[in-house]
């Protein structure tokens, strides 16, 4: 029975292991534990040039063992906000911490009723987050609010691109992002042979170095295929998935981009619950475009046009314009 | 290249054990058997939170056993499912875990001891109510070789029926264990000539070859039982199981599995 007494003990002691579930941790640590945990999984510290030893200098130096949940949000939501990056939060009890402005320092004016009222041969039709419409016998039309429903999307598309179709006008100004997944699918119709996206980058280990390429190419549809030049319409406003898609866009055979450079936002986000039940979440992955370059600060079109406020307050989309003459 | 060699000749000295065991062909006893119970599990997973998250999930497990005067075979196949408590916590887990174990024992003195396999399965599913929730499962497959020690004390017995404590220790000693700490496993192909699809072909491949062989130190599967059995007329066995479950791979972004059991056995003894 002397075993069996032991096996209980040991059994006890293994119980407590998970004891643990809760337990009080002052600022400084919390603050250790938030910063170790951005330097072992941020993707961009080399792009951004932040040096995150400084930050922790600047803002673990406020907090002592008499700092509040407010000193502590605060110190967090700085030294995040100081990566300028917009995938990265802070969800704690009280809140968000603020987000990172992508959009500062931009103009950024697009009317979608503008479009339709001028542009269009029709009135919009609505389908989940997809809007089109004619714009003549041989050109679509279709906006693009949100990145979600990829597979509707090119069921969709599929049925509209009809052989009278030779231009598409695929417009995601606005569209601030969602799933990024499906878009090398939804391209797949529109090549004609393997071509190269661009490349996923992921972290391999908690060095700032530490990280894996991954080059992605895709083939055509077997059994589709859209015979149409294709103009992508961006502004500051298509962020993440929108820039994703922009990126993977930009340089096929017969895609134009045009607009405003796109608000960036390459960074896969990943969440980690903190000790204290705070979630942070930060940017763990990465994508290139064709030339190998990152588009965490946006993607550039083949031709920049960007609509001022009185344009659009006149009526005038010159995106929209500057399109349509390339087409005639 | 060293890796795949090393997981070929794993899985066959796992192979050749278990061909040694089956040679046994002078089995006396059988006991072929389904277990139900409640599992309490608590789940830490480093790339996830550095929190434990707990559960409350069923278990459900099959087990064949085998024996004769100085041999005994235990088989256990188990399932398990569950979602960690949403309250008050922005990150949830859902597991699921299955494992297997195999043992082949040898009586010395009243102990039956001897070298044990497992293979052992955690999946986990984060659930965040965070802004942007691309978190992916996570995953630990893990193949364990270890030992075990069985005993059983017969603590009365009638002509009809016997009532006996069983206990059983297991413990892995070596392990070939698939964590990735970050990011996840692709075929080197794909890194190499640029031919990566979405379509995710060779990932299964690239995942089985991303693992690495492990010592206790680093991996660590161990399994303490204590069961309460019921015999009527050699034929017909009913128990009741504590069973304690640790899992742990102690690594740059651990992740820790410990578990109680309480269950129900019944099985048929030929």
């Amino acid at each position: 029975m002397k075993y069996l007494l032991a096996i209980l003990t040991l059994g006890i002691l293994f119980t407590s292991c998970s004891s643990t579930i809760t337990s009080e941790i002052n600022a400084i640590e919390s603050y250790d534990e938030f910063w170790n945990h951005v330097d072992r999984n941020y993707v961009y510290f080399e792009e951004k040039g932040v040096d995150w030893d400084e930050v922790k200098s600047l803002y673990a130096s406020e907090l002592d063992e008499h700092s509040t949940e407010q000193d502590l949000k605060e110190a967090m939501g700085s030294s995040l906000l100081a990566l300028k990056d917009n995938h990265n939060t802070l969800k704690t009890h009280t809140g968000y911490t603020e987000f990172y402005n992508f959009r500062e320092g931009y103009d950024i004016h697009f009317s979608l009723d503008l479009v339709e009222r001028k542009y269009l041969d029709s009135p919009l039709t609505k389908e989940d987050f997809f809007s089109y419409a004619l714009i003549d016998d041989t050109t679509l039309y279709l906006h693009i609010s949100k990145m979600s429903h990829s597979y509707n999307l090119k069921n969709l598309l599929r049925r509209l691109v009809t052989e009278d179709i030779t231009t598409l006008i695929l417009d995601v100004r606005g569209n601030s992002g969602g799933d990024s997944n499906q878009v090398p699918d939804l391209l797949k119709d529109f090549i004609t042979q393997n071509s190269y996206l661009g490349s996923y980058v992921e972290k391999s280990g908690p060095a700032h170095e530490d990280k894996v390429i991954i080059p992605l190419s895709i083939d055509p549809s077997s059994n589709f295929h859209m015979d149409v030049d294709t103009y992508v319409l961006t502004n500051r406003d298509c962020y993440s998935a929108t820039s994703y898609l922009a990126a993977m866009c930009k340089g096929l055979d017969r895609f134009t981009l045009v607009g405003q450079i796109t608000g960036g936002g390459g960074g896969g986000a990943s969440s980690f619950e903190l000790s204290n039940g705070w979630v942070l979440t930060v940017s763990v992955s990465d994508y290139l475009d064709k030339e190998g370059q990152t588009i965490e600060s946006g993607v550039v079109p083949d031709i920049e046009v960007i609509n001022t406020q009185s344009e659009i307050e006149n009526d005038i989309d010159r995106v929209m314009e500057e399109v349509l003459k390339m087409i005639e | 290249m060293k890796l795949y060699y090393r997981l070929v000749t794993f899985c066959l000295l796992a192979v050749l054990a278990t061909t040694a065991i089956t040679q046994d062909n002078k089995s006396k006893l059988r006991e072929i058997g389904i277990e139900i119970g409640i599992r309490q599990n608590n789940l830490y997973e480093q790339r996830l939170s550095n929190n434990w998250k707990r559960s409350y999930q069923p278990v459900y497990a099959v087990f064949n056993n085998k024996q004769t005067d100085n041999r005994r075979q235990l088989f256990r196949m188990e399932f398990s499912q569950g979602v960690s408590n949403r309250s008050d916590q922005f990150i949830s887990f859902k597991n699921l875990q299955a494992n297997v174990h195999y043992s082949y024992l040898w009586k010395i003195k009243n102990e039956w001891i001897g070298p044990s396999y497992s293979s052992e399965t955690l999946l986990i599913w984060p659930s965040n109510t965070d802004k942007f929730g691309n978190n992916p499962i996570t995953y630990t497959i893990a193949q364990n070789l270890g030992f075990t020690i069985d005993r059983t004390y017969n603590l009365k017995s009638t002509d009809d029926w016997s009532f006996d404590i069983n206990r059983t220790i297991q413990s892995s000693l070596l392990s070939y264990n698939i964590r990735p700490a970050y990011g996840h496993p692709y075929p080197e192909e794909y890194l190499q000539e640029g031919v990566f699809t979405p379509t995710r072909r060779g990932m299964g491949k690239a995942i089985a070859k991303s693992g690495k062989l492990q010592t206790i130190n680093k991996k660590l599967h161990l399994n303490l039982v204590l069961g309460l059995n019921l015999t009527y007329r050699d034929a017909l066995k009913m128990g009741l199981n504590y069973r304690y479950n640790y899992s742990a791979t102690l690594s740059n972004q651990s992740v820790k599995n410990s578990s109680h059991d309480l269950s129900f056995a019944l099985s048929y003894i030929y």
